[in-house]
């Protein structure tokens, strides 16, 4: 029997609680933690101070005590520097405040609220969504969650003024007054730092699977006694993850290829069959063809929000696997190859130096390039262009890029429900800090290419081609749910909002001219953003 | 072919805008990196560095969009408190690669 993997880490001070009291074991009581097979939760309590949260070390343990000491010292930079995802929340009531805190990789989003004379945190937008009283619309933001924005440049807000979300090593500190101060925990200085590059691509790219190994080790012993899965592709990242897995635990880890006709181009079971008799790992085929965005609403025309507007209905894929991972399987923690692609621009010294710039660089050319004001319509395109809307962003250093970081950030919800853990060894801090060191001579052309080809003990010469891109695939839902969409499109909270293009995407798939809808990622959250719009109330609050 | 001459006495003519998806200005970020920056050439995406000289001609321009050549000079050699000779050749230099790399536009 399965936990119930519903609940989530939800924590709610009523301002009495926090103006005048103090007790700790009346704020502990106000602490609500899931019991979860992993990861564990973490709950200290003495007279003077609460202690609660989450924490995956992966560079070694840290204990409960050890935790409390680093909390009351406020050495906070002693946890955010592991290779760890952990939120933990901490009141000291001598000294009347509470400070949480977010781990560098990422892993545990965390929202906070000082709406109606509460500090509400959790780990789930929508707990802390449904408590609000009056909810105020940032037209802004939402503009950038159609844009995937997160994947450019960590948030530090969501679409609702109420509901504040803290980006990885953040510091949260809410003192008696109910002041509130954000601080990241990593310096922009530590982030440039200099790097010397290998003298020699086979040097770096040994030095990097030997990072790999130790990498993967430490994520196996922090799963110690689970049942671990793997995700595999016909691509290169998940083939190293599972390629270090399966040295570690021959035989104990249960591998998981997603496949369908339509998907040919993203993995070709072939090459995985042919990786797979290479290295003696037996792979179980999931046959996804069924789980596009919106499937699972596919019985009816209306679609219920459940509460959060980045996983809802869009992630089936995910979604589906994980549940079958869990439920048929008893998987606890899933690899997977995720972060493999950032790795390779590690060296690019420009993202550590000017990360606003390139942000904003990569959003605004790649969507222009691709046509965003055919979905778009001129107010959020205006919103779009604005630099202003840059240039006022705070800084957030990271050894880790914004994309790999949004991963856990966004899709959070999909991993804890469904209770497989996710982990990406190819993002780990440690990974990327090599990577950095690559020589000049593996820059040019394809870097994934010339890195992994000198590692023919490792990979298959069927897998030096280029992925394509499944436009079948994706673009399934517009097919399949166009009578869902277009009554959904047609009640277009974003449509009269002036931000979406609606009464033209409902044009094109009445007449079902599929094929000119572009930008079908940013169609996509534009629907989840409209289930979710469609059932709450909201004030708008222009730019 | 116009001569190096000619193209000097043209440029005199011209008007420079800043093309917006190819700058960013941010303060905090532009501070710490001491006025360097990277702006991004949006026809080959590529981005190229700025040194501080580049970045105070970039600014002058952002906040003055279709500024004559001989006044960004001028404002120029306010900023830098240098003579206008001595800095005319390499605002030219500067705004002419610019313009190659599509993050100016002359008009």
């Amino acid at each position: 029997m399965r936990p119930d993997n519903s609940q989530h880490f939800f924590a709610q001070f009523p301002s009495k609680a926090l103006k005048n009291e103090w007790m700790a074991e009346k704020l502990a009581g106000m602490v609500k933690l899931p019991k979860r097979s992993f990861p564990n939760p973490i709950f200290i309590r003495s007279e003077r101070d609460v202690c609660a949260g989450y924490a995956v070390i992966y560079d070694g343990t840290i204990t409960e005590g050890e935790l409390l000491f680093i909390c009351r010292r406020r050495a906070w930079k002693e946890l955010i520097n592991r290779s760890a995802d952990l939120v933990v929340v901490y009141v000291d009531c001598r000294e009347r405040k509470v400070y949480v805190v977010t781990g560098q990789m990422g892993g545990f989003p965390c929202f906070y609220s000082l709406a109606d004379d509460c500090v509400t945190i959790s780990t789930s937008f929508s707990r802390i969504n449904a408590c609000l009283s009056a909810r105020h619309l940032l037209l802004e933001n939402v503009v950038e969650v159609l844009l995937w924005h997160s994947g450019s440049y960590p948030c530090d807000q969501t679409i609702v003024e109420e509901v504040k979300q803290l980006p990885p090593a953040t510091l949260l500190t809410i003192d008696s007054g109910w002041k509130t101060q954000t601080q990241p925990l990593i310096s922009w200085e530590e982030t440039v730092e200099p790097v010397v590059p290998f003298s020699s691509a086979l040097g770096f790219v040994d030095e990097l699977v030997a990072t790999a190994t130790g990498v993967v080790a430490g994520y196996l012993k922090a799963a110690k006694n689970l049942k671990i899965g793997s995700q595999l592709s016909s691509g290169f990242d998940s083939s190293l993850v599972c390629y270090l897995v399966n040295r570690f635990i021959d035989g104990k880890a249960v591998y998981f290829t997603e496949h369908s006709p339509l998907l040919v181009q993203d993995t070709n079971t072939e090459i995985v069959a042919k990786f797979c008799q290479r290295h003696g790992i037996m792979t179980q085929l999931v046959e996804i063809s069924d789980l596009y965005q919106f499937s699972s609403a596919k019985n009816g025309l209306k679609v219920e929000s459940r509460g959060d507007y980045v996983t809802d209905y869009g992630f089936e894929r995910h979604w589906g696997l994980n549940t079958r991972m869990s439920n048929d399987y008893g998987i606890d923690a899933v690899f997977s190859g995720e972060g493999g692609d950032e790795l390779m621009g590690s060296h690019l010294s420009e993202w550590k130096k000017f990360p606003i710039q390139m942000g904003y660089f990569l959003e605004v050319n790649t969507y222009m390039n691709y046509g965003v004001d055919k979905v778009l319509a001129p107010k959020a395109i205006r919103i779009f262009n604005n630099r202003k809307r840059w240039a006022k962003k705070r800084v957030y250093p990271s050894f880790i890029s914004p994309s790999a970081l949004a991963i856990g950030q966004q899709y959070f919800p999909l991993y804890w429900e469904t209770g497989v853990w996710h982990m990406m060894p190819l993002a780990d801090p440690r990974m990327v800090k090599v990577a950095a060191r690559m020589p000049k001579e593996l820059w040019k052309g394809t870097r994934k290419q010339n890195v992994w080809s000198l590692r023919p003990d490792i990979f298959i010469p069927e897998q030096f081609v280029p992925k394509g891109y499944a436009q079948s695939w994706w673009e399934r839902f517009l097919r399949e749910r166009k009578d869902l969409l277009v009554g959904i499109l047609k009640k277009s909270v974003l449509g009269e909002m002036g931000l979406i293009r609606s009464g033209e995407l409902v044009r094109l798939l009445e007449a079902e001219r599929f094929e000119e809808i572009s930008l079908l990622a940013v169609v996509q959250l534009a629907i989840q953003l409209e289930i979710f719009l469609q059932k709450y109330k909201f004030t708008m609050v222009e730019e | 072919m116009i001569s190096r001459f000619k193209r000097k006495v043209l440029i005199m003519d011209k008007s420079y805008s800043i093309i917006k998806r190819g700058v960013l200005f941010h303060p905090e970020l532009d501070e710490l990196n001491d006025f360097r920056t990277v702006v991004y050439n949006w026809k080959t995406s590529i981005t190229l560095g700025v040194n501080k000289f580049g970045y105070q001609i970039l600014k002058i321009i952002d906040t003055s969009p279709g500024l004559m050549f001989e006044e960004v000079v001028s404002q120029i050699s306010r900023v830098r408190g240098e003579a206008k000779w001595q800095v005319e050749g390499k605002v030219r230099y500067f705004l002419n690669k610019m313009v190659n790399e599509s993050v100016v536009i002359e008009a």
